[in-house]
């Protein structure tokens, strides 16, 4: 999320059937993607995809891998300049912060906070948001109605307005932004859904299936949620850079994680005070949170390629 | 959405049986319907998360001028009361006073309000000038070295954080280079920066969306036609091929007009510049409930009715945009 919410195509459109005209298409069949996703990727996805997984591996492994504890300070090495500036230190690669506590250490339990919230969010996003569209798009009637009215009163609001309003009223606290991180994806999941359910309830193959005594629940679970889930797994990689980004700026406002935690955004912030004399507080969890975001974007064009090559 | 169509004016015209009166008319009360959920939603929430009063005077505050305070922003009246006479106040215009600054909330909006008009003309401006002849020249060499490059770019530009853009920006001309200040409003050279920063993001979406709606069209059959009757490059790029992508795009922008009031917060929080966004922020920072949810409403509205405007729009503009929720399917 940059600082203006700019429309995706699925969040964008109000008019029932431009959501629908979005994912024109029946989806593909989800198979043989695995292989066609290592002969679709370019160098740049390659690269995506390593710093990804560096991310991820930094994530899980800090206890063990990073050099010092991440909320420890030693004032006596506060602002420590990263290592290869004259006047840095070897043991400090990236530098100390105002406390003079490890930078690297810090972006490395960061990650974890970041990456928490933009998995559990987006998951449980997609799960709720897919099956009330499900529901919504086959029965149809006054339950679509009401679902796809508290959907539009969603997704007519920008969503870091959301998300201040429900600071002022919840507080600022983990928790909150779980519950953010869910609300923030779960009415385009749901639009989505509803649209391609609306499509695939009318092939032929769920007719014939309903015609022969399918029970409903057979027919959302087997017929219909396979087709919807290639479009959902694209629209869940672009939905998770945004969580990224909400909770950063969230953090940097002072309104998500609250300090000494270690989390991007706020470190951010911290580093803005020390702008003039020691830069690398602030910009690089800045350049973590970016690169975190474009390769999680990449990621999710390159399945849009595969998946969903309508919407390319 | 299909831009190739988009443009097609057709007379006035019925589909699926109902008429584009109707039509109108249906969106209007749903638009309404709209805002009424989103009204009770926020008053309902706000109610719910405890009394304002101590939030505002400190958990210390006596019970004299806990009463007091309640009496004054009516808080001493039944839920009931309070949600009729609120929407009444607000169905009149009348957004009440801040909790904090005691000042009716119209007054603090109107006076911040311009300066946000102002960030987000220059950013709209940047933007456009910029993101859409990016857009137009990655289309028209597509796949070249400049098209990915361009895409690139706007791809990182749109995953760039508003806020970190904005600590590059004064890192780089405000520490560095002494150009440029780096907070407040009143110098010409005070809107440079936070117009950027406001305007990276938009300028990247808009130069992917007039990418891919200029390659869309491309491989329409009337350019195929246009280039085979002789008509000269440049004319069938322009006449053809620009104005029939412009819609999706004249819609994103649409779009990012009506969210910008609110969608300013943190670049105005970042350089101090006073506008509606720096004032939620402020008001979330200080549980003033009464700022915050007038605020929320009135951002709401703006692009409810924004939303409406532009479905209105295609409705008329494109007889193969429904009117209904069944030509979605």
């Amino acid at each position: 999320m940059s600082t203006t919410p700019v429309p995706t195509a699925a969040a964008a459109p109000t008019s029932l059937a431009t959501a629908g005209a979005t994912t024109g298409e029946l989806p593909h069949a989800p198979r043989r993607s695995l292989r066609k996703l290592f002969r679709r990727m370019k160098p740049l996805h390659m690269v995506a995809v390593g710093i990804l997984l560096l991310i991820v591996l930094s994530a899980i492994l800090a206890p063990l891998i990073a050099p010092h504890n991440p909320t420890k300070s030693d004032l006596l090495a506060r602002l420590t300049p990263p290592a290869w500036i004259s006047g840095g230190d070897t043991g400090h690669l990236l530098g100390t912060d105002q406390l003079g506590r490890d930078i690297l250490s810090r972006l490395m339990y960061g990650s974890r906070y970041s990456l928490t919230i933009a998995i559990i969010g987006t998951v449980c996003g997609v799960v709720i948001g897919a099956a009330f569209g499900m529901v919504a798009g086959f029965a149809r009637g006054i339950i679509d109605q009401i679902v796809m009215l508290i959907v539009d009163a969603f997704i007519s609001l920008p969503f870091i307005i959301v998300a201040l309003a429900m600071v002022a009223v919840l507080g600022s606290s983990f928790p909150v932004l779980i519950l953010l991180a869910v609300l923030s994806g779960f009415a385009a999941y749901t639009r989505v859904t509803r649209g391609l359910t609306l499509q695939i309830a009318r092939q032929q193959y769920v007719l014939a299936a309903q015609s022969i005594g399918a029970s409903r629940g057979r027919l959302l679970i087997r017929h219909i949620l396979p087709n919807v889930t290639a479009p959902l797994i694209v629209l869940t990689t672009m939905e998770m850079g945004s969580i990224i980004l909400m909770e950063a700026a969230l953090s940097f406002l002072g309104f998500g994680i609250q300090p000494p935690t270690p989390a991007w955004g706020l470190m951010v912030n911290e580093g803005r005070e020390y702008l003039h004399n020691a830069w690398w507080v602030g910009v690089f969890p800045g350049v973590a949170i970016m690169l975190l975001a474009t390769c999680i974007s990449l990621l999710g064009d390159l399945l849009r390629d595969i998946l969903d090559p309508g919407t390319r | 959405m299909s831009p190739g169509s988009a443009f097609r004016v057709s007379s006035l015209h019925q589909r699926a049986g109902i008429p584009v009166i109707q039509f109108a008319i249906q969106r209007i009360l749903r638009s309404l319907l709209t805002l009424w959920i989103v009204f009770t939603t926020v008053f309902a929430a706000l109610r719910l998360s405890g009394d304002p009063a101590f939030a505002i005077l400190g958990p210390e505050a006596g019970q004299d001028a806990v009463a007091s305070f309640r009496e004054r922003f009516g808080l001493d009246e039944s839920i009931l009361t309070q949600y009729v006479l609120y929407m009444k106040n607000m169905l009149t215009g009348d957004m009440g006073d801040s909790m904090r600054y005691e000042r009716p909330v119209t007054e603090l909006f109107l006076a911040r309000l311009p300066a946000t008009l102002e960030l987000g003309a220059w950013a709209l401006l940047i933007a456009t000038i910029i993101g859409i002849p990016l857009g137009i020249m990655a289309a028209l060499r597509h796949d070249t070295i400049l098209d990915r490059g361009a895409m690139l770019v706007a791809f990182i530009g749109q995953s760039a954080p508003g806020f970190f853009v904005a600590i590059m920006l004064i890192l780089t001309f405000s520490l560095r280079l002494n150009w440029l200040p780096s907070s407040g409003r009143g110098e010409p050279n005070q809107v440079v920066m936070p117009a950027i920063t406001l305007a990276i993001g938009l300028l990247a979406a808009l130069a992917r969306m007039t990418r891919s709606s200029m390659l869309e069209v491309a491989r329409a059959d009337y350019i195929r036609t246009a280039t085979a009757k002789g008509l000269p490059r440049r004319q069938v790029v322009v006449s053809h091929m620009l104005r029939n992508a412009s819609l999706p795009t004249v819609t994103m922008l649409g779009m990012w007009i009506s969210g910008m009031i609110g969608g300013t917060a943190i670049t105005e929080t970042i350089f101090a510049w006073p506008g509606v966004g720096n004032l939620i922020v402020q008001a979330v920072s200080g549980r003033d409930y009464a700022v915050v949810q007038s605020l929320v409403l009135i951002i709401s509205a703006t692009v409810i009715l924004t939303n409406l405007i532009v479905d209105l729009a295609y409705s008329w503009l494109d007889p193969r945009i429904s009117m209904t929720g069944k030509a979605s399917e």
